[in-house]
């Protein structure tokens, strides 16, 4: 009879964490464990790990450890973390799960992209990346998981006021399924001019709309019935050319595409 | 593997597979008010405090649990938090069914603890996720405002005896 | 024999005493506990000819249908299920045989390294279901197979099956969940029938049919399908057994000890004697507490009968929810013949329910699905066939909160489409129909729904329907003409429904008139009701209402299960509970015991039952008649708002008028009824629970015996949300639950 070993490691320091990383083969690092249906066979816990679980709010961003749980986010309020960002957080399944799941993990899960990473790509994220020897800031949107030797030792959410402000997390509520995603919109206007804007989406497709946003910056409002239309024609060949080989339910380009229409209405 | 917790204001070491789930773990210590509801950390029944803060016990893997406190339904039901949350349910007409009392507690308890004057909206927000067993949540939001009452009326009370 | 039934009362007490505080028996533990877990037959049909775990570790054990000691049957009322299958499965996920051992994680683990061997011949749907990549357990080919494709189909089972590191590729086609057969794929057998025809029909005259639907000006079909799931939050099935002086102790949430304890007595060849049976909560939720459990506890308790240990066999949730799924699914093709005043002149209704590979409940659930496929509306002629049918899937049962909802379903958005198509309000559609003069009623089914106008009307007048309807539905025309027909406003919907909801149906084939209550005025003016205790809403109705007629206080009035009561219960126990009847027998008892008590000596104790002239009313070999012994009746209004960008769907409000006679606490019925719709509000969409802004519920009161109204919600909300969510989609929602791509494809093709 076939019985899976398990063994768990723990770590009180970052020292410490990168000891263990680098004395276990196989060694995978876990937040809170609300994803995982099966705990890795050689698996470290951060949950000890103070430096790791830390919010700073500076004057232009806010510093989250991965190891911060959802409902301390929850805790800071409005005034303090960007509306599109909380709205991301509450829409994670619900208070209990967010009182264990952890911003890290939510970012680093496998698979489909969860909740939070639209607002989080929308936001212009940076992860610090961390290793014994040298430290990497990565724009989320070029983040392709934790290399090698590497842990997520930071996570920098830019503090904007953003003008508009729309986000939608599509599927049911409480699962993910391959109807799951997120939508993130952000934009500003002075004037009667578009200066600032971000189009996110996240899923089993993710991206951001660099092509929408480059065009629709210093567009002047409102916009005619004619021009959104066109935008969510190009917002949707960018969906087209992200989702290339992706399997995904079409519900979801609908649903993009909708929202895309939306959020363009809104600068309206 | 062995992991020391403090469990219902007692130091001990538990023993088991580091990938158990906390619920079974504490119901193999006989602690039954922790039920094995949804299993997706969604019903509340399986609702015990880790470190003070609500949390599923069945989506979690033991050994996250090191070093940490929980307390389950058994240890809480004997403090005076608890009679509050109680005595609001009841005046609410409130008969829980035995299977989601954790939930319902223990998400009362953390609203009660950690808002200075809860409101239908913060409660609901909260609690809706609960199962709906026995209890629907408008009837539910009613008790816990009324154990907030209590609270209050007895936190007062005892403040007034102090001076 | 006198000593030894003096031991095992004895016994009996003991262990009542010793687990007396445990309400669940999932909760329940000895020492020397061992943990079951099921094999389930990993194919829906087949011969299995032998079923063997390699390496049985010390301490397990694995018990199949030949070791039961007596016989492998359970019988409930005419129907024979086998405890474990013995050869010939019927349906996917039949239990084989049981694994039991001291280590839960090892018993599954166990269970997944099980060999069953079918026969060859009849493979086919073996092998379907590997094709699936339902890996556990293992299916095994006989060694001795000569047919030629034999080592193409063994590479095939072993890379599905057994090669861990073999990484197949499934084609796109096959989805990673095991499949249960969908109705339209069952071949099975008819087991009940009803058919019921009045009027024109009546004659079985050649062309009737289509005559009489020709000369009506609207001839309109459609078919309707709801199959929504009760989601299961507490306590799955299982049983908890263990023997202790010769006697086998089953702790269980049973609703039918008395049926239990026979059924174990036959399987283990265990007098009745020597079993207890200790009912743990079974949370009013499952449907199942009255015979599909029995199995289980029969299983659990040939696995403590052999093994000498307690044994406690629990269900996962997903097992629970695959194999205990409560409801019967039903298809009902509707055929209405209405005239341009909106008066329906015909309905031919033909009902197929799929009661899986088993239940023998079936005649009574086609049968009130039958009298309730017309509603209230007095249809001159009529025709209903309805038949239920076997499949390859899992046994059902009846589910009394939900018997007949389906048949409101189809009726209520049948008449919700013939106003689209007549161009008629839905509430004048329904007025019109409705039976004002029950002397001179055409259908063969009376009921007791005096106030149904009234009902309706307040229903309509507290939600703004008419003006709302109409408003949505030039609305919905708009979206429909215009380009963009999906963007902008949040779309709008306004369904209406109405039903009943009948309690003490005379037809039923275990409603012997047993249904029974005494009362006793002690000699200190304490009052004693000698029933099964019911609910605590229930409890506080029966002790008002005797305190209120005896002039005593509430707490002088104590319910009391005697114990032989208890013990020779022939029924199941949600008989006893049921409010109507048993009110109205405890309020004549009461009555009479307040007549008698200066002129009687005390004690003074009063027994009533049902009389046979009730049930007369009730014409059972010809099926017509006053079917129930109260009707409640309900009206609900559901506007729904439909975000157009994520299709997600949002209730404005929920609107409920119900006449269930008089009311004792209004506080407690109403609490009733907001934890039936928020039960109600997440089986509708798959997956979600629907937000509901506003629910608004008033009541006629009236000095009528009380009636139930615990199926009043699900045999309303359903049918007018599909009638919302099809007016704000300009599309037919036929069945429920509906699910986001539902509800995305039909408003992308509005």
């Amino acid at each position: 009879m076939l019985k899976t070993e398990h063994t768990f490691f723990f770590a009180k320091t970052i020292s410490e964490l990168f000891y263990q990383l680098k004395s276990v083969s196989g060694l995978q690092i876990v937040g809170g464990c609300t994803r995982i249906e099966t705990v890795p066979d050689k698996a470290i816990s951060i949950r000890g790990i103070q430096d790791l679980a830390v919010i700073t709010k500076h004057e232009r961003y806010l510093d989250c450890g991965p190891g911060v749980v959802l409902s301390d986010i929850l805790t800071l309020g409005r005034s303090r973390v960007p509306d599109i960002f909380l709205d991301a957080v509450q829409s994670v399944a619900n208070p209990i799960v967010r009182n264990i799941a952890t911003i890290g993990g939510n970012i680093c899960a496998p698979g489909i992209k969860l909740s939070l990473y639209a607002s989080l790509l929308a936001l212009d994220t940076h992860l610090e990346l961390r290793s014994p020897v040298e430290t990497l800031y990565v724009p989320l949107p070029n983040f392709t998981g934790v290399p090698q030797g590497f842990i997520l030792s930071n996570i920098r959410i830019p503090l904007n006021d953003w003008d508009i402000s729309v986000f939608r997390r599509l599927g049911p509520e409480h699962k993910i399924t391959d109807t799951s995603a997120s939508f993130a919109f952000l934009a500003d206007n002075d004037k009667r001019m578009i200066t600032n804007i971000k189009l996110a989406f996240a899923g089993p497709v993710t991206f951001r709309s660099l092509e929408l946003e480059n065009r629709l910056i210093g567009t002047h409002l409102p916009l005619s019935s004619k021009d959104i239309s066109f935008l969510v024609d190009t917002a949707g060949k960018q969906f087209d050319k992200s989702a290339e080989e992706i399997n995904y339910n079409p519900i979801l380009r609908r649903q993009f595409l909708n929202l895309t229409r939306y959020s363009l209405e809104q600068l309206t | 593997m062995k992991i020391p917790v403090t469990l219902n204001n007692a130091k001990i070491v538990l023993e088991s597979e580091p990938n158990d789930r906390l619920l079974n773990v504490l119901r193999r210590l006989n602690l039954l008010s922790v039920k094995c509801g949804c299993s997706e950390g969604r019903c509340g029944a399986c609702t015990v405090l880790l470190d003070g803060k609500p949390v599923p016990s069945c989506i979690i893997p033991v050994a996250l649990s090191r070093d940490s406190t929980i307390i389950t339904l058994e240890y809480f039901s004997k403090q005076e938090d608890y009679q509050d949350i109680i005595n609001g349910f009841k005046k609410a007409g409130i008969n829980m069914c035995g299977y989601c009392n954790a939930g319902k507690v223990f998400s009362a308890w953390h609203i009660l603890n950690t808002s200075m004057k809860p409101d239908r909206r913060m409660i609901y927000e909260e609690v809706n996720h609960l199962s709906p067993c026995c209890t629907n949540t408008d009837t539910l939001i009613n008790g816990i405002l009324y154990a907030f009452d209590f609270r209050v009326h007895r936190m007062g009370v005892q403040k007034n005896a102090k001076n | 024999m006198p000593k030894s039934s003096t031991k095992s009362v004895r016994s009996q007490k003991t262990a009542r005493t010793t687990l007396q505080a445990l309400d669940y028996y999932t909760d329940c533990s000895r020492q020397g506990m061992l943990y079951a877990a099921l094999i389930r037959s990993p194919a829906a049909s087949g011969i299995i000819t032998n079923i063997s775990i390699p390496q049985m570790p010390d301490g397990y054990f694995l018990f199949t249908a030949r070791d039961i000691p007596g016989r492998n049957t359970v019988r409930t009322q005419n129907a024979d299920t086998p405890v474990f299958c013995a050869d010939r499965v019927s349906y996917f996920g039949e239990p084989i045989g049981i694994v039991a051992g001291p280590d839960e994680s090892q018993v599954y683990e166990l269970t997944s390294e099980i060999e069953v061997t079918f026969d060859s011949s009849t493979l086919e749907s073996a092998l379907e279901s590997v094709a699936k990549k339902y890996t556990h357990p293992v299916i095994k080919l006989p060694d001795t197979e000569q047919k030629p494709d034999a080592k193409q189909i063994l590479e095939i089972t072993k890379a599905m099956n057994l090669d861990p590191s073999f990484v197949v590729q499934p084609p796109a086609a096959i989805t990673a969940e095991p499949r249960i057969p969908s109705q339209s794929e069952n071949t099975g057998a008819v087991i009940a029938q009803r058919i019921v025809k009045t009027g024109l029909f009546s004659d079985d005259a050649p062309n009737v049919y289509e005559s009489v639907f020709k000369s009506a000006d609207f001839d309109i079909s459609e078919t309707w399908v709801q199959d929504t799931e009760q989601p299961s939050w507490t306590e799955t099935n299982g049983a908890f057994c263990f023997m202790e002086n010769g006697i086998m102790n089953i702790f269980t949430p049973t609703q039918w000890p008395n049926y239990l304890r026979k059924a174990v007595s036959v399987s283990l060849n265990l007098d009745n004697e020597k079993i207890f049976i200790r009912e743990t909560n079974s949370s009013g939720h499952d449907a199942n507490g009255i015979w599909r459990n029995a199995t289980l506890a029969i299983q659990t308790a040939v696995a403590a009968y052999l093994t000498g240990k307690p044994v406690k066999l629990t269900l996962s949730r997903d097992e629970h929810q695959k194999f205990m799924k409560s409801g019967v699914p039903a298809k009902i093709h509707y055929r209405t013949a209405v005239m341009k005043d909106g008066s329906i002149t015909a309905v031919k209704a033909d009902i197929t329910i799929d009661v899986g590979s088993c239940n023998p409940f079936a005649q009574e659930i086609l049968d009130r699905l039958v009298i309730a496929v017309c509603n209230i509306y007095d249809i001159p002629n009529i025709c209903i066939t309805a038949k239920a049918v076997t499949s390859t899937n899992p046994p059902t049962s009846i589910f009394p909160e939900m018997i007949d909802s389906q048949a409101f379903f189809a009726a209520e958005n049948h008449l919700q489409l013939i106003a689209e198509e007549t161009n008629i309000l839905p509430a004048d559609i329904r007025l019109k129909n409705i039976c004002s003069n029950q002397k001179n009623i055409k259908m063969p089914f009376i009921f007791h729904t005096e106030k149904a106008e009234s009902v309706l009307n307040n229903v309509i007048a507290m939600s703004d329907f008419n003006r709302k309807y109409t408003t949505f539905r030039i609305d919905a025309k708009q979206h429909r003409n215009s380009e963009d027909t999906f963007f902008a406003l949040p779309i709008r919907g306004i369904g209406l429904t109405c039903a009943f909801d009948g309690s003490g149906y005379f037809g039923n084939d275990i409603f012997s008139g047993s249904q029974k209550i005494a009362v006793t005025l002690e000699s200190d003016n304490a009052v004693t009701i000698h029933s099964l205790v019911p609910s605590p809403s229930i409890s506080e109705i029966w002790i008002k209402t005797v305190s209120a007629i005896l002039k005593l206080p509430p707490s002088a009035v104590k319910i009391t299960p005697d114990m032989e009561i208890n013990d020779v219960m022939p029924l199941p126990d949600n008989i006893y509970s049921n409010i109507s009847i048993m009110t109205h027998l405890l309020t004549q008892c009461s009555l009479e015991i307040a007549k008698k008590r200066e002129k009687t000596q005390l004690p003074l104790t009063v027994k009533k039952g049902l009389g046979p002239s009730m049930k007369k009313q009730w014409n059972k070999s010809d099926f017509r008649g006053i079917p129930f012994h109260t009707t409640s009746f309900g009206a609900a209004v559901v506007e729904i708002e439909l975000d157009p960008y994520t299709y997600k769907e949002r209730i404005k409000g929920i609107w409920l008028t119900v006449d269930c006679g008089r009311i004792f606490s209004l506080h407690a019925i109403e609490n009733t009824l907001r934890l039936s719709i928020q039960q109600e509000l997440s089986q509708l969409v798959a997956d979600e629970t629907i937000v509901c802004d506003g629910l608004h519920i008033s009541f006629i009161q009236s000095e009528d015996n009380p009636g139930q109204i615990g199926e009043i919600v699900h045999n309303t909300v359903p049918a007018a949300f599909s009638s919302a969510l099809s007016q704000a989609l300009s599309a037919r929602i036929c069945s429920l639950p509906c699910t986001a791509e539902t509800i995305y494809s039909q408003g992308d093709t509005a």
